[in-house]
């Protein structure tokens, strides 16, 4: 009988230390992360201004509003723009530059990776104020270096003007490029050497080594980095803000920036939570995806 | 034949030159902005508009004095420290708690629950910002540090976790019985065991989460309008607001601002690239 109850407390012990190791995490998780992700397919039922306004159901308005409008859609497309930018301009640079350090004889390899990360650090207010003034009509780096060379009617006001969704995605491929440098560097060393010796023996060109087998030999990583690069457009928000406010005239709009602006501007708070919905939800297709894509890949290899 | 070894000498020599040099021209636009912040922090703004982009004609490095008597930049500054001390502090403590039963004991639903956690890293911030400013409106939290650190400890938390899971992982259960053998509790393995063991992947979870906290942007955004709780990020864009012109006196506000993520950074630069690796494969 006592037996009985010593073996008892002893798996009443080993509960209670595996509750006490996890609670202090999971509280958090659960109050500040769960919690409020529940809450916001709530307030988006509700047609609801400002903190203490009552609240109106309204079912799934908001959802049918923010299918027909314009602004909503116009920042859908540029959201698709950083997307767009960032698997088409900042993974291939990436891969290039790393491809470069990995394979050509160069020296000093470290500093170079460690100067290209730096971008990854820097805090957003800094990137986006320093950005702000190359682009800056009068005096910004970019206009001068135009006038310089004789091309003073190409000069613009960069981030006030047509151009600035493209300005501003120049920033982020910037930013973003020496994140995945990194991740592509040491998948590249982490092919066996006796692939590159082979390779030289063999007198492929770098062209062929690189199309012919190290881009195959890199799928998972490459897959992977397409999927962050992808799953980290759709939250784009910092820089933008810091440098255009999603403005002029919502030319650099996206999904977070009007979402903030119709919940901390306009007090637009169930509208606002139908948009942090459509985030959430694509987050969440997205990266379901991208787990089925890596599953795909582990069983090929 | 000796022709011969001479050109491919001198062909390699040519692609040695070229890739150096497209490897320069990546280097100085990565660095650039960096560079000329730091320069634009030491000279006058006469200077500055005479000739923008060219070195300046004296060091001023007494404008990083100015910048802190002559702007709420100290408070920002502090501010900005306590709240990254603190949510680096509890990222640290409560992810190697989490972390510890799930690499290395076992209970029904460890892997569903693990997973579950670590999903939080696809959620994007906005997604829970009206409701947390709710849940710390009601919890009267709001317009205090609290209304940061909580969010930042909860959105740091996955990562975290993520990592020092795959350390525990690799600890030899051989060390964990010894202890055990040796009358150490559940508790006792993981403090006088487990948790030294950590310091290295410690040191990496508390690099990154120190560099996310210190630049944070949304919550701060968010959740403080005090400007005596402000930290650096939204302090500093209230300050270019404010002196839209002094941009020497700016560019020494985020010079001072980058100076903790840059020192850290240069010190813990191979952890992080080395970790950074691991875990977006893993992840």
């Amino acid at each position: 009988m006592s037996a009985f109850f010593e073996q008892w407390r002893i798996r009443l012990g080993y509960r209670m230390t595996i509750i006490l190791f996890l609670a202090p995490a999971i509280i958090f998780l659960v109050a500040f992360l769960v919690y409020p992700i529940f809450m916001t397919h709530y307030y988006a039922l509700f047609e609801w201004y400002g903190l203490t306004a009552t609240r109106t159901f309204v079912g799934l308005n908001n959802f049918l509003e923010l299918i027909q409008d314009p602004i909503a859609q116009r920042s859908f497309v540029n959201n698709i723009a950083v997307l767009a930018s960032a698997v088409f301009c900042s993974l291939p640079l990436a891969f290039f530059l790393a491809l470069l350090l990995s394979r050509a004889n160069i020296r000093f390899k470290g500093l170079y990776r460690t100067s290209y990360f730096l971008p990854s650090i820097l805090p957003i207010v800094v990137i986006g104020l320093v950005w702000s003034w190359f682009y800056n009509p009068q005096w910004g780096l970019f206009n001068q270096l135009l006038k310089a060379i004789g091309l003073k009617e190409w000069t613009q006001p960069w981030l006030a003007s047509s151009t600035a969704l493209p300005a501003v995605l120049v920033v982020t491929i910037w930013q973003r490029m020496g994140y995945y440098i990194v991740i592509y560097l040491s998948a590249l060393a982490s092919i066996p050497s006796d692939i590159y010796d082979a390779l030289k023996i063999d007198g492929a060109n770098l062209w062929q080594e690189t199309w012919g087998v190290l881009i195959p030999m890199l799928r998972p990583t490459i897959t992977v980095t397409v999927a962050m690069a992808i799953i980290g457009s759709i939250r784009y928000f910092d820089v933008v803000w810091v440098m255009t406010v999603g403005g002029p005239n919502h030319a650099t709009e996206l999904l977070a920036t009007y979402m903030f602006k119709l919940g901390f501007f306009s007090y637009r708070m169930g509208y606002a939570s139908a948009i942090a919905v459509v985030l959430f939800l694509l987050a969440l297709v997205l990266t379901v995806t991208q787990i089925r894509l890596m599953e795909r890949e582990i069983v090929q290899y | 034949m000796e022709k011969d070894l001479r050109l491919i000498k001198a062909r390699e020599m040519g692609k040695t030159i070229v890739a150096t040099a497209i490897a320069l021209v990546a280097l100085v636009v990565t660095l650039y902005p960096a560079v000329w912040m730091h320069i634009t922090a030491v000279r006058t703004n006469r200077d500055l508009f005479r000739q923008p982009w060219a070195l300046p004609d004296q060091i001023h490095l007494e404008n990083f004095a100015t910048a802190f008597e002559r702007s709420p930049i100290p408070v920002y500054f502090m501010n900005s420290v306590i709240v990254s001390a603190a949510s680096v502090l509890l990222i640290l403590l409560l992810a190697a708690l989490a972390a510890y039963p799930f690499a290395r004991l076992s209970f029904r639903g460890r892997d569903a629950l693990f997973y579950m956690v670590v999903s939080g890293l696809m959620i994007p911030p906005h997604v829970a910002l009206i409701p947390l400013l709710m849940l710390l409106n009601k919890l009267q939290l709001l317009g205090t540090r609290f209304a940061l650190i909580l969010p930042n400890v909860a959105f740091g938390l996955p990562f975290a976790v993520l990592l020092l899971r795959s350390f525990f992982l690799t600890v030899p259960q051989d060390l964990e019985d010894a202890a055990r053998l040796d009358g150490c509790s559940r508790a006792g393995v993981f403090w006088h065991v487990m948790f030294p063991l950590a310091r290295p992947t410690l040191a990496v979870v508390a690099t990154f989460s120190f560099v996310g906290t210190w630049n944070e942007f949304l919550f701060a955004l968010t959740f403080i309008q005090d400007r005596a709780l402000k930290t650096l990020p939204i302090g500093l864009m209230d300050f270019v607001g404010e002196v839209t012109t002094d941009w020497v006196l700016i560019s020494a506000g985020l010079v001072i601002a980058t100076f903790p993520v840059l020192l850290v950074y240069i010190l813990f630069q191979r952890q992080i690239i080395r970790s950074m690796m691991g875990g977006a494969l893993r992840g």
